[in-house]
């Protein structure tokens, strides 16, 4: 009986998984727990209030995120929305509850405009509110959904409440329309987003990412270089290389190397294995 | 008329039948044949419920007011789209021809139908879950195709930890020597996505921004380790089976496994490119995406040159077409995915439509033609029925055609899009001149939608009962 040389079911299937368990740590977990440890906010950076943080859920169960981006990045094409993001920018964004983990806001699609700082873009409240009821009252064209559940129609207003200026034909005859709780905390929320400027960052000289956590990973990750590299990149393309960066890629470019050689090894294989294939054919035939 | 064309139907299932023992036999006991139904059956409705959500949001970007029900908003119905489409239909078909794959290529008996039905069930009831809870706006926070919350996830994740318990053990018990290189893939894929999805959704790193470093790695890793791999070890199978011919080279696909390891874990950061993510994430994601066209090259050049020489069967056998379309795409998706990750492309097409093209493109085109491709060969194997060829067609020019419409027209409008966006237009002008690509890429979607209704009747035409003098094994 040939013996061939992949028979080990255990050595192939437990050594790929070890690798992968090794590959994920190294590329997912370790960068995530210093991103997670190391992002504090900034001196001027205001913080989330109860409000804006109820808002924030809603804008979390409406899955906001599928349009909006947050995240303005270091080209010239984005700087219509805002400076450039960083990460204390993020420094709130916790988990929502026991049931809901930390939400994704920096989103990968811009079917709507980037709100990383619309609080300031958008600070017309009355504005916001009619938009968020219907759009097309605003913006004629827009493709935005209408979120009128989170509006009532009311014919009894009280001082306390806002009353959205909506046109006759968008609302029911004689009615009143205004926010609930949760239309309010979201405008709340919108509000929040809103850039602490970049001066006073340039100052404090970091970008809110500051781990102290362990030696260890300080080391791997060479923490201290992501705040400072990154503080200098206002575009990725003339980045501030360390040496760390060229390690980096000159080990990502040496791996690929070594794969493409397999891979070129295993074509000039190719005829080799056919002859083996008629081989192997003959003999069984036999 | 009629008639002549069942004859001629029937004609080519017969050559079909007497040239390629794959289909003497169907190998699987009467039991295994009723749980690989489930799996197909419960497959075709998620696919049918599924791509329904995604027409409803095809059709919101022509007229955003319709259906504008809290529980119908975009936000909401798009990732019930996404998420059955993957939990559901891909998932359940791949496990399905999974279940015959894994014992077959080993040789050996399933370790236990029973353990097959728990998975079966699992998936169903955590997809079902799923899509309630996001009905309500219950998502566990909007980071894409992890919109389940933990426990409903958790009930999918112990469905994947059956079937892995499961596949192991029938392969420990084989009886063929030699591993065939499928069930490395499909071993491989298992034990990487329990891996990648407990990382996922355990909480201990994901404040602030580590949230986006898991996102992307989870995102790509659902997509190359779950889908990709997994599907690639079965079209290693499949494939040859189809051509009744051996697999071209098992080196290259050896090849393939350790660099589709090596690559597609590491790559994830390139959906996060010029975030404010650390610049050497960024930088070796773009590298590896590049180095990703390696394991690509390896399967597709084996794949083709096992496909060299079979054009009669490549027409004549019900599925090989789309078998074809998918290895093509497989290889002209992956390139597109590599293209997107260079930063001077990626500021073009980053956040704009261009991205839901390549994912269909991906997606679809490549996993999903590809099960429905292997589904078409495996089914007359089992139930001794070959779905009809005509029906068959219908089917792939709908899905291929509709497919074509979508993607060309998203691409078009993506790019001319970017472009808006880099020359500094207001940005309702790049909505505005999305809306004729809006609604070709909502005609393509419809075209594809109605294919799976044919699919559907396929399917039951193929399964609905074995015919009569066909032989089960006995347990
Ligand atoms: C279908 C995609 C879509 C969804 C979902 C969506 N939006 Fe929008 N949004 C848009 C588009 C397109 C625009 C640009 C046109 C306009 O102003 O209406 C926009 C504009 C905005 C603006 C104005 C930004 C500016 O700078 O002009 C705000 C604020 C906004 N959306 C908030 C939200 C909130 C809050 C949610 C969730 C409750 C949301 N959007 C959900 C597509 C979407």
């Amino acid at each position: 009986m040939r013996q061939s040389k992949n028979t080990n079911h255990h050595l192939i299937i437990i050594s790929s998984t070890i690798i992968y368990v090794f590959l994920s740590l190294l590329i997912a977990v370790g960068p995530a727990y210093v991103m997670d440890r190391g992002t504090k906010h900034l001196a001027n950076e205001q913080k989330m209030t109860t409000e804006q943080r109820r808002g924030f859920e809603i804008y979390v169960r409406e899955n906001c995120a599928v349009c909006h981006s947050q995240q303005v990045r270091p080209l010239s094409m984005d700087s219509v929305f805002g400076r450039p993001s960083q990460p204390s920018d993020y420094a709130d964004i916790r988990p929502i509850s026991t049931w809901i983990m930390t939400p994704n806001v920096l989103g990968t699609a811009r079917l709507g405009p980037d709100l990383a700082n619309v609080g300031k873009l958008r600070n017309n409240e009355m504005w916001n509110y009619i938009h968020l009821y219907e759009p097309r009252i605003v913006v004629k064209k827009s493709i935005m959904p209408s979120y009128k559940w989170l509006f009532k129609s009311t014919n009894e207003v009280e001082e306390a409440h806002t009353i959205v200026t909506i046109p006759e034909s968008y609302k029911p005859a004689g009615e009143y329309i205004i926010p609930t709780r949760e239309g309010d905390d979201l405008i709340a929320y919108l509000q929040y987003l809103n850039q602490a400027s970049f001066d006073n960052i340039e100052e404090s000289g970091k970008l809110g990412v500051n781990f102290t956590g362990s030696k260890l990973l300080s080391a791997i990750y060479n923490t201290d270089n992501i705040t400072k590299s990154s503080q200098d990149s206002i575009s990725l393309v003339d980045h501030d290389y360390s040496i760390f960066d060229y390690i980096v890629v000159a080990i990502s470019i040496l791996v690929v190397a070594v794969a493409f050689f397999f891979l070129v090894r295993a074509f000039f294989g190719l005829r080799e294995e056919q002859k083996d294939h008629i081989k192997s054919k003959v003999m069984k035939h036999e | 008329m009629q008639q002549e064309e069942n004859i001629e139907a029937r004609d080519v299932e017969q050559k079909v039948r007497k040239g390629n023992p794959f289909y003497n036999s169907p190998n699987i006991s009467r039991a295994e044949f009723n749980l690989i139904k489930a799996f197909f059956y419960a497959a075709a409705l998620w696919l049918l419920i599924g791509s329904l959500a995604g027409e409803l949001n095809a059709l919101k970007f022509i007229w955003p007011g319709l259906m504008d029900a809290s529980w119908l908003t975009f936000g909401r119905i798009r990732p019930i789209h996404t998420n059955t489409l993957f939990w559901g239909w891909s998932s359940l078909a791949m496990l399905g021809l999974a279940y015959y794959v894994v014992p077959s290529s080993a040789k050996a008996k399933l370790y236990s139908v029973k353990l097959g039905w728990i998975t079966f069930w699992l998936i169903n009831i955590s997809v079902i879950a799923g899509s309630i809870t996001m009905f309500f706006g219950f998502n566990n926070g909007m980071g894409e195709y992890r919109e389940f919350i933990w426990p409903i996830m958790g009930t999918f994740i112990l469905a994947l930890a059956v079937s892995t318990y499961n596949f192991y053990v029938t392969i420990h018990r084989r009886e063929e020597n030699e591993m065939y290189v499928s069930n490395w893939f499909i071993m491989g894929s298992l034990l990487w996505s329990l891996t990648f999805m407990i990382i996922g959704y355990l909480p201990f790193y994901q404040n602030a921004l580590g949230e986006t470093v898991i996102q992307g790695y989870y995102m790509h890793n659902a997509v190359g380790m779950w889908f990709m791999t997994f599907t690639l070890g079965l079209v290693y199978y499949f494939l040859p089976k189809m051509l009744n011919t051996p697999i071209y080279s098992h080196s290259l696909g050896i090849v393939a496994f350790w660099t589709q390891l090596l690559f597609y874990t590491l790559i994830g950061t390139h959906h996060f490119l010029f975030s404010p993510l650390p610049w050497w994430i960024q930088a070796q994601a773009i590298i590896f995406s590049v180095g990703m066209m390696i394991p690509v090259v390896a399967s597709t050049t084996n794949f083709s040159l096992t496909l060299r020489g079979h054009g009669k069967t490549i027409r004549k056998l019900p599925g090989m077409k789309f078998m074809l379309v998918g290895i093509i795409f497989y290889f002209l998706g992956s390139f597109q995915g590599s293209l997107q990750a260079i930063q001077s492309l990626n500021i073009i097409w980053h956040f704009t439509d261009f991205t839901i093209a390549h994912s269909h493109m991906t997606m679809y085109t490549i996993i999903t033609f590809l099960l429905w491709g292997m589904i078409y060969g495996f089914g007359p194997k089992i139930s001794g029925r070959f779905a009809d060829k005509k029906w068959v067609d219908i089917h792939f020019w709908l899905a291929f055609v509709g497919l074509l419409i979508y993607s060309i027209s998203l691409m078009i409008g993506g790019t001319k899009r970017g472009i808006s966006w880099l020359d500094g237009q207001p940005f309702i002008d790049s909505v505005i001149l999305m809306v004729p690509y809006w609604t070709w890429r909502a005609v393509g979607g419809t075209m594809m939608f109605l294919s799976h209704f044919v699919f559907g009747w396929n399917l039951y035409q193929m399964l609905k009962s074995p015919i009569k003098n066909i032989e089960y094994e006995t347990i």
